[in-house]
């Protein structure tokens, strides 16, 4: 089987590096530099350039490899390059960003056809600071796009949580 | 001092000789007197076993049925851990003693009293010291539901219409306090990811045996912050409810032939769950399937899936629809599926 990789991508500061550091078993590889559009910077000093990687090992030797894709939609070249083979897609959205069912659209409108064709989580980051939009209205987007993906809060810091995306995403891959 | 039969069903060869062997030795630690006889009414079923699981999921209603298995995967109320060891062995015995003592007809239902036993021997008996009886059945010709109405749901949904705050609480087990107008529920701390006894009576008994309590917001202030209690949506109270007392039964007014399909996918970050269920609500999520269909392609006990399509159904995330052409196999090799257990595996699943 060719390389076994599962994809974390979402708007800047979504908490892309942050979920594949929780669970990742080497340290995260990261290219961070200055963040230079205004909306970044607002919320963070540093932004992902190219890629995160971080990986697991699994029984038989073989790696689970994980990638962040760059946030920020002048690098969405990259993602088709890094979703490209996936065994799976985990979209995290900063509910504390602007428009973050707007974030969700983009993603999903970018990633259509990996998703019909393979599968994706959602994970909504910072409901805790910031609870709307509330979890209904995500519900309710899916639904008038007629997509039926798992979605929940995440503390992109709990391994306990990415954890729990994982394990949807994979439900999702064998039984969905 | 009374006498109690027991048999076993579906049990390996070692395992029926080690339980006879164990039974002979511990009698003087037995408040009863225990034999192994094949026309018992009181039943070890190994549910790792086919013919176990399916006489577990077909089981006649007048027997007493203890769920023998390294782990308890249908939450049932009476189980023993495999292997047999000799305290939680005698804490069963004991306590089936106690409770045919109080009940020595055997209900309509399978006996809804829990048990769990610890390998350190320390027994937390989550039946209260002064039995109580399960909610009656709901009967409708020759099936047995679970009827929401009949327990703590039913008394939150009328707290929630009269906007009352209300402590709820059960023998000594931790209170549960309702603030109707933020939707809220406070009560300890409820593990998402396994189902804690020292709550599953208040869960599971009946309505009519729940206290209540009127407070005001400031005596609720005063209890929250005494007791360091922690907060949810309602639906984690409606949802935990119904999985623990469904115990099975198929929720009243549907029938097992009626092809059901979520309509969203339950936020597991509040809804205590267990990995069977992640399974079933990607099932579910997708595919419009009947329960036992659901149970067969999932690979899931039918009590298991019952439980959780009533929970659904309860913080109505699921529709229904009567017949409907089955669900597309979904064409996956064994070996990603051999992938898909080791990734789990190794995120400690």
């Amino acid at each position: 089987m060719s390389e076994i990789k599962l994809v974390f991508t979402g708007s800047s500061g979504a908490g892309k590096t942050t979920a594949i550091t929780a669970i990742s078993e080497i340290p995260v590889i990261n290219t961070d530099v200055r963040a230079t559009d205004l909306t970044t910077t607002q919320r963070k000093s540093k932004t992902t350039v190219a890629m995160d990687y971080g990986e697991l090992t699994l029984e038989d030797g073989q790696k689970l490899r994980l990638y962040g894709t760059p946030g920020q939609q002048r690098f969405d070249y990259m993602w088709k390059i890094l979703i490209k083979g996936a065994l799976g897609l985990i979209i995290l959205v900063d509910n504390s960003g602007p428009d973050p069912i707007g974030d969700l659209a983009r993603y999903i409108d970018n990633f259509r056809g990996f998703i019909a064709d393979t599968g994706a989580v959602i994970g909504i980051s910072r409901m805790d600071i910031s609870p709307e939009p509330a979890l209904q209205r995500y519900y309710d987007y899916l639904n008038e796009r007629g997509i039926q993906l798992p979605i929940f809060p995440v503390d992109a810091r709990s391994r306990d949580n990415i954890v729990m995306l994982i394990h949807a995403l994979v439900a999702m891959l064998e039984y969905g | 001092m009374n006498v109690y039969k027991l048999t076993t069903k579906a049990f390996e060869k070692m395992d029926v000789l080690l339980l006879q062997s164990i039974v002979q030795l511990v009698q003087r630690q037995l408040k009863s007197t225990w034999t192994i006889d094949e026309s018992a009414d009181i039943l070890l079923v190994d549910v790792e076993h086919p013919e176990g699981r399916t006489f577990w999921e077909t089981a006649p209603s007048d027997k007493l049925i203890v769920a023998y298995a390294k782990q308890n995967v249908y939450e049932a109320k009476w189980y023993l851990q495999k292997p047999i060891r000799v305290q939680p062995l005698v804490q069963l015995l004991n306590d089936l003693a106690g409770f045919r003592e109080t009940y020595p007809v055997v209900a309509s239902q399978p006996i809804q009293a829990v048990l769990r036993t610890k390998e350190t021997g320390q027994t937390s008996r989550a039946v209260p010291k002064t039995p109580v009886a399960p909610a009656p059945p709901e009967k409708t010709s020759t099936t047995i539901y679970f009827q929401p109405t009949q327990y703590l749901i039913g008394l939150i949904h009328t707290a929630v219409s009269t906007g009352q705050v209300i402590r709820f609480s059960y023998a000594e087990t931790p209170a549960i306090y309702l603030l109707p107008q933020e939707q809220r529920c406070f009560t300890t701390t409820i593990q998402m990811t396994h189902l804690e006894m020292s709550q599953q009576t208040l869960f599971s008994v009946s309505a009519n045996q729940i206290k209540q309590e009127r407070l005001t917001t400031t005596e609720l202030c005063d209890q929250i912050e005494k007791l360091a209690l922690r907060s949810y949506p309602v639906e984690t109270i409606l949802w935990k409810t119904a999985l623990v007392a469904s115990q099975g039964r198929l929720i009243y007014k549907h029938t097992k032939e009626t092809t059901v399909k979520l309509k969203q996918w339950p936020n597991f970050a509040s809804l205590p769950h267990l990995p069977a269920h992640i399974n079933l609500a990607a099932f579910m999520l997708k595919k419009t399937a009947d329960l036992a269909t659901i149970a067969v392609k999932t690979q899931t006990p039918l009590p298991v899936v019952i439980d959780f399509f009533n929970a659904c159904k309860v913080i109505n995330i699921v529709t229904e629809t009567s017949g409907g052409a089955p669900p597309l196999e979904k064409e996956i090799t064994e070996t990603k599926r051999d992938l898909f257990r080791s990734i789990l595996r190794r995120l400690g699943k």
